[in-house]
């Protein structure tokens, strides 16, 4: 009996200790996730305590607007606006606008009810119904406008026999209406075998909807998804439902079907939505002369569509122009030939792809013939008759030799309005080093107010069988104000003459450095036109006198050498642009790696060149050693640096005042006080603070920096009204106004709601843009999320990339513009905006570890040039790099990018984070701080990675030897530190402002648990072992 | 030796245990896990098991029962251990954004290790010594 009740104290205690050692760990866990629980709980680890020294207010960057819900309503006016002007009529025969009073309508489309808001994860659009906030369809839209909808139809879609067809994508375990595409972040080796278009069959729609329809205007809404995380596969897909496509681009059996209804049964108005920002084939709507209009919304944001119905209805004149190509074969552009999957020819076990994700690349042989560059360039080769431009090489949907007619739906820049517009080019001035604009008088002929954009291309001298350029490149733009029937205004579109020189590999300048961005001798044309082919048709009458030879492929098309005014260059020029520059990306490009390889690109010389998919690559030896993440290794060099000095200043110090009080900026980047502030930080707070850069940036206490909150993404920040806020500061040690508590009747309302960024460009209106930066930084106000990830600067590399929906367009400079107005916006406010993905972040498929070879030339002119505005002008406040890898070096972690072209040739002085990372052996810390990459998103990742944690004992031993490491981790700190100080981080900081760590009751739970546990563990093994002593002595 | 004591219900329930612990070790290792404070504490829980039914069989006293509760008590430290850097990966796993076969070998481990423990923790209630 003894026996039994020692036994029972024994496995009590038994127990006991282990809850208490689980609860030790699970305290362990929650500290390491303490910024997550905090963001999620809406509780703070730190707390500003201020002494009340100081006179100043603390307030550096403020609000317009008196509450929270004042910028509720103006981003939702903004969103309404974007999309009234990034709505693009690509077609209309009369049809639009639609009369309300007269009209009743019917929506075909069963997606139409469920639409595609925003792409799944990064620019998710969401909304927090239980809170009263709603998202906007365009049927809720219609209704809101006074049109009459046929409820038959509706009826039928909301019945459950719609049931098997509507799109619901599982994201985070949850489903997701309006979408098809899965996210998943491991590499896909296979192409999904099915995408589901989310429409019914004919047999689904009975005879009675269908005469309810006759009589009424048909809307027929067609819609394509997009997703981080996914791509669309080239090769044909089958709908699960039995639904059937040639590719996922084009227009599906049930959707093909659904439309020949809706023209059977309407009043003879059959209005195409294009639903997509992904660009769909559509020639045959287009050529179909049963219907009557085409309208492109792109995927709109939660009340974009009423900007589409507003379109729809006539409340506003359409003035968007579309950001893309719309080819007749979306496969056709020769940047799809080498997209998708493509794999290392190594032995089994060379590259680990769990580990090493080394084993997949693409190559971008298109050069820099991406988008219209390549459909315009052709074409005018082809009318020149050069460059084997009509032959059968890269023929999709021309009948034997390639013909742009054949090929081409819609034009890079096109849109159409209710009214017309005459656009004449009085004047250019080209000034090589100096400031060059175009002046342009625009006249409403119509009879309706409308604003119309004016898009300034220019045209540099190609000379055969030397540098690749493209026939025509938009170097600037502008919009009109509303312009009344009749009205004229003069337009001035300024342009830099930097941005018409191409990137010359091969130039040698007169300091002795290779690469130089040129302008050759010859004649430059620059013009205007509804989109690129206008413009290049413009100058091609120009240079050849006629345009007996030009081909139109839009009845509005009006072609006029008048509209093309040539400048003659005297002399090659390869200096005025290339001080500082060289090539920095030659291992990028697999003809220099692989030279006995023989890939060909895509040249100008001849068409016929460069069309072939480049399979089984061999990487060399040096590639492999770089796939394989063999870069920097820690070892002992130097003296070691200065920390944890004890000199007492801190960041506040570096915020300038005026004698009253107002901001005046910091202290400048060069001056030596910023060194004497970064000696002050620990090492380990150091290295903490690089792994733990990116969602929340790490506090630094030693200088005062309390924890800095970023979240994704393009269509505003993806959380929702104040965690952010509280994840900071606490009621009661604010002062800021734009405090919101979490009793807030908007402190649960979600933030990410605005039109994609494909729709934002459509506007072509800077002002816009600027405007949504501005609110953008509002929301930041509001919420003290003080960093975005966003705006996404990649290029439309390839239409099957489902992610473009994150990106501006296939044009560098439409991207760059756009880009330098959203970052000046958000600057305005204090916001660090945060560009991604730095760069060629082309494709989602195996997007981790990807291998990018590219040509320097097009990495330069194509993706870098979006990029380079607003960040060699340092309106962008931080950029995130890419998860790919440039040539064979991880994009992160490539100095040539990050430092040669970043730092050194942009002067960009905003600091450089990694995106999340997705595999921590190739995005490993040690060579993205070597690099000059700076900081690393998703502090956790390192916890299971062979490279270890940062902050574990032993790397932190090797760092403390690194000198070299340290220098590379002070440079990092500078840029970041001089960045939160111009940024609204320091709203409420002041100098008598502490950061203090509290522990949140979560936090004194689990230590109330653990104390609990103990002591109850020991008192029991007290109790036992006192028992057993006393059995032993009876 | 003492050969003439009787192999009790709790020193059998030790036994698999401390072979469940050593399986734990293997499994840790081979599913390619990073962190080597897991596999030390692993070994250490092991040891405390096998130095338990050693003394168990040459002793006899209250001493082999201490080391069994320490067998256990380590057993729950190794799996608090090892779960704190996996934590990231589960988030994408059960977030479906990755694959499940990520944590495969580490759920094998955990399991067994759960299992070990919960002989562990009734072998420590029945006693690893006889009467």
């Amino acid at each position: 009996m003894k026996d039994k009740k020692i036994g029972l104290k024994r496995g009590l205690s038994v127990i006991l200790a282990s809850v208490c050692v689980l609860s030790l760990f699970a305290s362990s866990i929650a500290q390491t996730w303490a910024g997550k629980i905090n963001t999620f709980l809406g509780t703070s680890s730190f707390e500003t305590v201020k002494t009340g020294e100081s006179t100043s207010d603390g307030i550096y960057f403020e609000s317009e607007f008196q509450s929270v819900k004042d910028v509720i309503d103006a981003k939702e006016a903004l969103a309404r606006e974007i999309s009234q002007e990034g709505t693009v009529l690509f077609k209309n025969n009369g049809a639009l606008p639609l009369d309300p009073a007269s009209e009743k309508v019917t929506i075909w489309g069963l997606n139409a009810l469920a639409p595609t808001f925003g792409g799944l994860i990064g620019s998710t659009t969401s909304v927090n119904y239980e809170a009263g906030q709603t998202t906007v369809t365009l049927i809720d839209a219609l209704k809101e406008n006074g049109v009459s909808l046929n409820e038959e139809l509706l009826n039928l879609y909301n019945s459950s026999a719609a049931d098997a067809y509507r799109r619901k994508a599982a994201f985070f375990g949850q489903e997701v209406p309006g979408h098809s595409l899965i996210p998943v972040f491991w590499p896909m080796f296979e192409t999904a075998d099915s995408y589901m278009i989310g429409e019914p069959p004919a047999s689904f729609y009975t005879q009675e909807v269908l005469d309810a329809a006759k009589d009424t205007a048909a809307v027929v809404f067609l819609s394509r998804d997009s997703s981080e995380a996914s791509d669309y596969a080239v090769s044909t897909m089958k709908d699960p439902n039995g639904d059937n496509f040639e590719r996922p681009m084009a227009l599906s059996d049930n959707e093909k079907a659904m439309i020949e209804l809706a023209k059977a049964n309407s009043n003879g108005k059959v209005i195409v939505v294009l639903n997509s920002d992904v660009t769909m084939e559509i020639a045959e709507l287009k050529n179909d002369p049963a219907i009557s209009a085409i309208v492109w919304a792109g995927l709109p944001g939660a009340y974009g569509f009423r900007g589409v119905a507003d379109v729809l209805t006539g409340a506003v004149n359409p003035s968007g122009h579309i950001s893309d190509t719309y080819a007749v074969n979306s496969v056709s552009a020769p940047s799809m030939q080498n997209f998708g999957l493509f794999f290392f020819d190594v032995a089994d076990g060379t590259i680990d792809p769990g580990n090493d994700k080394g084993n997949w690349y693409i190559i971008e042989t298109e050069g820099i013939y991406v988008g219209y560059k390549y459909y315009e360039t052709r074409y005018e080769d082809a009318v020149l008759g050069q460059g084997n431009a009509d032959g059968a090489a890269g023929v999709f949907a021309s009948n034997g030799a390639w013909d742009y007619a054949s090929e081409v739906a819609y034009p890079f820049g096109y849109g159409m309005s209710y009214t017309s517009f005459e656009q004449k080019l009085d004047s250019v001035e080209f000034n090589i080093g100096g400031q060059s604009k175009a002046v342009v008088t625009v006249t409403n002929t119509g009879s309706v107010p409308g604003k119309s954009v004016v898009q300034l291309y220019a045209q540099a001298p190609y000379i055969q069988g030397g540098v690749e350029k493209a026939a025509i490149q938009l170097v600037g733009f502008a919009k009109t104000s509303t312009l009344e029937a009749g009205a004229s205004e003069t337009v001035t579109v300024d342009f830099d003459a930097k941005y018409v020189a191409s990137y010359d590999e091969t130039a040698v300048k007169a300091d002795g450095t290779q690469g130089a961005w040129i302008l050759d001798a010859g004649d430059y044309y620059f013009s205007i036109g509804n989109g690129a082919h206008e413009a290049l048709n413009n100058v091609l009458a120009a240079k050849l006198g006629s345009d007996e030879k030009l081909v139109k492929i839009n009845e509005d098309e009006v072609i006029s050498a008048d509209n093309a005014k040539m400048v003659s260059v005297g002399e090659k020029d390869i200096e005025t642009y290339s001080a500082g520059v060289q090539n920095q990306l030659q291992d990028g490009d697999i003809r220099k790696l692989l030279p006995e390889r023989g890939v060909e690109f895509i040249t100008r010389s001849d068409w016929s060149k460069g069309w072939d998919p480049v399979w089984g690559i061999s990487p060399s030896e040096d590639m492999l050693k770089n796939l394989k993440n063999q870069v920097y290794e820690l070892t002992e060099n130097g003296e070691g640096e200065t920390w944890d000095a004890g000199n007492g200043m801190r960041l506040i110090d570096m915020v300038l005042l005026d004698d009253n009080g107002n901001y005046q900026g910091t202290v400048a980047f060069d001056d030596p006080m910023w060194d004497t502030l970064i000696e002050n930080v620990t090492l380990d707070e150091a290295v903490a603070f690089m792994k733990g850069a990116g969602g929340n940036f790490e506090p630094l206490n030693s200088i005062g920096l309390h924890m800095v909150t970023a979240y994704d993404g393009p269509v505003g920040f993806v959380s929702d009204q104040v965690p952010g806020y509280t994840a900071n500061w606490t009621e009661s040690e604010s002062d800021e106004p734009t405090y919101v508590g979490p009793d807030s009747e908007y402190a649960n309302w979600q933030m990410p709601t605005m039109p994609t960024e494909p729709v934002v460009a459509a506007t072509f209106n800077v002002d816009l843009v600027e405007r949504e930066g501005e609110l953008f930084g509002e929301d930041s106000l509001w919420s003290n999320a003080c960093s975005i990830f966003g705006p996404g600067l990649n290029n439309h590399r390839a239409t099957y990339c489902s992610r473009n929906h994150e990106y501006y367009s296939e044009d560098s400079m439409l991207t760059n513009i756009l880009g330098v107005a959203a970052c000046k916006g958000g600057k305005s406010k204090g916001l660090m905006m945060e560009p991604k993905h730095f760069a060629l972040n082309h494709q989602e498929a195996n997007r981790s570890g990807t291998a990018t070879f590219v040509s320097e030339q097009g990495a330069r002119e194509i993706e870098l040039r979006g990029f380079q505005g607003c960040m060699e002008g340092n309106y962008a406040q931080g950029v995130m790099t890419a998860f790919n890898r440039l040539g064979c070096v991880y994009a992160g972690a490539h100095r040539g990018l990050l430092t040669g072209i970043l730092r050194d040739e942009w002067g960009y002085t905003g600091y450089v984070v990694t995106d999340m990372i997705n595999g921590a052996e190739y995005m490993n810390w040690r060579d993205v701080t070597f690099a000059g990459g700076g900081g690393c998103l998703t502090e956790n990742a390192y916890d299971s990675s062979i490279i270890g944690d940062p902050n574990s004992a032993d790397n932190m031993k090797l760092i403390q030897k690194d000198t070299v490491f340290q220098q590379e981790l002070k440079k990092m700190l500078k840029y970041d530190l001089y960045t939160f100080a111009n940024s609204n981080t320091m709203n409420g900081v002041t100098t008598d402002t502490r950061v203090v760590r509290v522990h949140p009751w979560w936090e004194k739970t689990l230590t109330g648990v653990n104390w609990g546990s103990g002591i109850l563990a020991l008192l029991a093994f007290a109790w036992y072992l006192s028992s057993a002593l006393r059995k032993k002595e009876d | 030796m003492n050969n003439n004591k009787k192999i009790t219900f709790g020193f059998v329930l030790a036994a698999a245990s401390t072979v469940l612990s050593v399986v734990c070790a293997v499994l840790y290792k081979s599913a390619m896990m990073k962190d080597d404070r897991t596999y030390m504490v692993l070994i250490a829980a092991a040891a405390a098991g096998a130095l338990s039914l050693i003394l168990a069989r040459v002793m006899g006293k209250e001493i082999p029962n201490l080391l069994l509760c320490a067998h256990a008590v380590l057993l729950m430290a190794a799996l608090g251990i090892s779960i704190a850097p996996m934590v990231n990966e589960m988030g994408l796993v059960f977030a479906g954004l990755n694959p499940q076969t990520n944590l495969s070998g580490f759920i094998t481990y955990a399991v067994a290790a759960g299992i070990a423990w919960l002989i562990s923790v009734v072998a420590s209630f029945a006693g690893v010594t006889g009467k």
